[in-house]
């Protein structure tokens, strides 16, 4: 056994709750039988005199990027960036707190324009996003390690960093959906005797009060669910940097999103709401739309860049997500009547979260191949960009 | 998992430290908001100003064509660091068995050893001694969450160990792959890279690369006099017959500003796994807040004519 991988605990009690997993940059001990059986050692790839080096660059291990020019410069195909640290949690986090700040915002536009008529879109999309607000901080926790480390995010407010700009926007949102949950629960139907309250809330001060409330949160709900777009393309990684789409892209994702959870969590707990669920529709196509738009305006940026995502091995992801967003559209679309309408219903929202799942994920793990891959790291800093 | 928040002080007042350390962070928060979205270039220490305490901004000029290959930097800078062993590696890149920096390795040589296109007996080896660039616009200090990454009093890019969180955004945001986090079982998960020797700088020591380098290679100064040194040993390379031989990072590339540790470059700087135009990530960060909140304006909109559309009619 490995001694090393054992390590004493005694020694670093500094830091009880801290993670330990490889880092995806670390140059390890190559495979000899790999060295070996490389096609250029055994003669099968003519080598271009113009790229003739004693020591052979490692050719034919970038997936991503078979027809890279074999006569670029390049260091032994080592690629100059490193690869990103974040792994699923950040994918799950972009993912729910998309929903999170599009839920809200889709909730309190719903109870400002009929208070009555939409309760159920109302009191759904307020929990939905107080439920997936709470989620969030054990996502970030779980990826910096320790709780300690999100606590430390909020000792310092540095608007100019996306993320501390973010974990700012996601504290102060929670505790505005916090507030909002309380406000549904004072209105809620059985409040028997509370007809007092709810009559206070709504007079003048309490309405005031509520006007103060929506005009804070829901910019905070909309700022959350796209200053993740910003993060991303605020780097050097090929697949992300200094694309405008992306936020754009996640800010439509969690209006698409949060118009299919609420939809669904309305079909589960109630079975007549049909006008809702029209309206809910129109948005998740309005959102759909934008989303479109922005993916493909992403990909003509991006160019060759973006081949983790149109080559690579998020290729199949990426073809899911577009799949399902597209199937769930139709499907939202289709009339049916009678019993099917409900479970289609229902399906086309799951379709359309999976999708939506599917593109944060593919977004993600795509920035780490392409991260790693040489020739795109390279394509990333040329001039023109 | 056991959470703790070592905010309080034991003894006094907790209402009263709670209340102190609100007010500190909407203080911060206030003071801050000026910089959300901040010019071309953020703001840098400057040796004029009289307000900040910069003396001169000190940097490296690394020279390859005197480069010999000799990895004294390296271990100098691992011995004077107190740098971890990357392990016993073989990469079979020619004398190359670190591939590039970490955080665990600041100093990185690396070989490339050509050969002539025509057969000649022409060939070549290029070396170069890779380490942090300390740009003066550096994106990794602009995306730190949590103000760890700070210019320090030499004008140059350092890490406070006790502050970083590891959150892992540097990391993606240096577009010249330098900064690693630390994540073995013995390590502290925090982002590493070279602080240009900043305790042996506030001594009046030379950095210990610097220090070693056997053919001068690696040499420690001012940035303003190294430039005006680099420009010369350009030249005279340039009159010797070398015509290939240029700087990089003297001036500013695209929209990337100068770095205060620059490079004389004898090939294609991809060569040497540099960036021929390395991106500023966050130059039109503004743009892209505008183009996110726009979107979700619109769709709210969208959302609220919708509801208050369909209640008019039915």
């Amino acid at each position: 056994m490995d001694k090393s991988s054992n390590p004493p605990s005694d020694d670093f009690s500094w830091s009880p709750n801290l993670r330990h997993r490889p880092d995806p940059n670390r140059v390890t001990r190559r495979d000899p039988a790999q060295m070996l059986d490389s096609p250029e050692r055994s003669g099968n790839v003519p080598v271009s005199p113009a790229n003739r080096t004693l020591t052979r660059p490692r050719e034919g291990q970038s997936p991503a990027s078979p027809q890279a020019p074999q006569t670029e410069p390049s260091y032994y195909d080592i690629s100059m960036l490193k690869a990103p640290l974040w792994k699923w949690e950040i994918a799950a986090y972009f993912f729910v707190g998309g929903i999170s700040g599009g839920a809200y915002t889709i909730a309190r536009l719903a109870e400002r324009a009929d208070k009555e008529k939409y309760r159920d879109v109302t009191r759904l999309g307020t929990y939905l996003s107080f439920a997936s607000s709470l989620a969030c901080p054990p996502l970030l926790i779980h990826d910096l390690g320790d709780p300690r480390r999100f606590h430390h995010m909020l000792r310092v407010f540095k608007p100019a960093s996306p993320m501390s700009l973010g974990t700012w926007t996601l504290v102060a949102h929670s505790g505005a959906v916090a507030a909002g949950v309380i406000r549904e629960w004072l209105r809620r139907p059985h409040a028997a005797g509370r007809e007092k309250e709810i009559r206070r809330i709504e007079s003048m001060p309490g309405k005031a009060l509520l006007a103060v409330h929506d005009a804070a949160g829901v910019p905070l709900a909309l700022l959350l669910a796209g200053y993740t777009g910003v993060l991303l393309s605020c780097t050097a990684n090929p697949l992300w940097c200094k694309n405008p789409w992306i936020a754009p892209l996640f800010m439509a994702g969690g209006f698409s999103n949060a118009a299919g959870a609420i939809s669904l969590a309305l079909d589960c707990t109630s079975k007549d709401n049909d006008h809702a669920h029209r309206i809910l529709e129109n948005v998740r196509t309005a959102a759909g739309v934008a989303e479109a738009t922005s993916l493909a305006g992403y990909f003509k940026h991006a160019g060759p860049k973006a081949r983790a995502l149109t080559h690579g091995s998020m290729r199949k992801t990426m073809r899911f997500s577009i799949g399902a967003l597209i199937a769930s559209e139709i499907l939202g679309r289709l009339s049916f009547a009678g019993k099917a309408k409900r479970p289609v219903r229902m399906l086309s929202s799951i379709l359309g979260l999976a999708g939506g799942f599917a593109l944060r994920w593919a977004f993600v793990y795509g920035g780490h191949e392409a991260a790693k891959d040489p020739h795109t790291a390279r394509l990333s800093s040329r001039p023109s960009h | 998992m056991k959470l703790s928040l070592p905010i309080f002080r034991a003894g006094e007042n907790r209402a009263k430290q709670l209340g102190a350390a609100l007010f500190e962070t909407a203080r911060n928060a206030v003071e801050n908001l000026p910089n959300a979205f901040p010019p071309r270039r953020t703001e840098v220490p400057q040796p004029n100003d009289p307000n900040s305490d910069v003396g001169r901004i000190m940097g490296f000029f690394t020279d390859t064509t005197l480069c010999i290959g000799c990895k004294a930097c390296e271990v100098a800078c691992k011995q004077w660091n107190q740098l971890p062993s990357d392990g016993f590696n073989f990469t079979g890149n020619s004398y190359d068995n670190t591939g590039h920096l970490s955080a665990t390795t600041w100093r990185h040589v690396a070989f490339k050893e050509k050969l002539a296109d025509d057969g000649s007996s022409s060939n070549r080896w290029l070396m170069l001694s890779d380490v942090c660039k300390h740009c003066e616009s550096a994106p990794c200090e602009h995306s730190c969450p949590t103000g760890a990454i700070v210019y320090n009093n030499f004008g140059d890019v350092y890490v406070q160990n006790d502050i970083c969180n590891g959150c892992g955004y540097c990391i993606s945001a240096c577009p010249f792959g330098v900064l690693g986090r630390a994540d073995h079982p013995h390590d502290d998960g925090h982002a590493h890279k070279c602080t240009l020797c900043m305790d042996r700088q506030e001594e009046d020591l030379t950095p210990a690369c610097a220090k070693s380098c056997p053919t001068s290679s690696i040499q420690f100064g001012a940035v303003e006099d190294l430039r005006v040194k680099a420009r010369e040993r350009v030249e005279e390379l340039h009159g010797r017959g070398n015509s290939q031989a240029y700087l990089y990072g003297c001036d500013s590339v695209g929209d990337y500003g100068p770095l205060n540790s620059f490079f004389l470059l004898d090939d294609h700087p991809n060569e040497y796994n540099l960036p021929v135009a390395p991106p500023q990530p966050f130059r039109g960060q503004g743009k892209r807040y505008g183009a996110a909140l726009f979107t979700g304006v619109a769709l709210a909109a969208f959302t609220f004519l919708s509801f208050h559309g369909a209640k008019r009619r039915g």
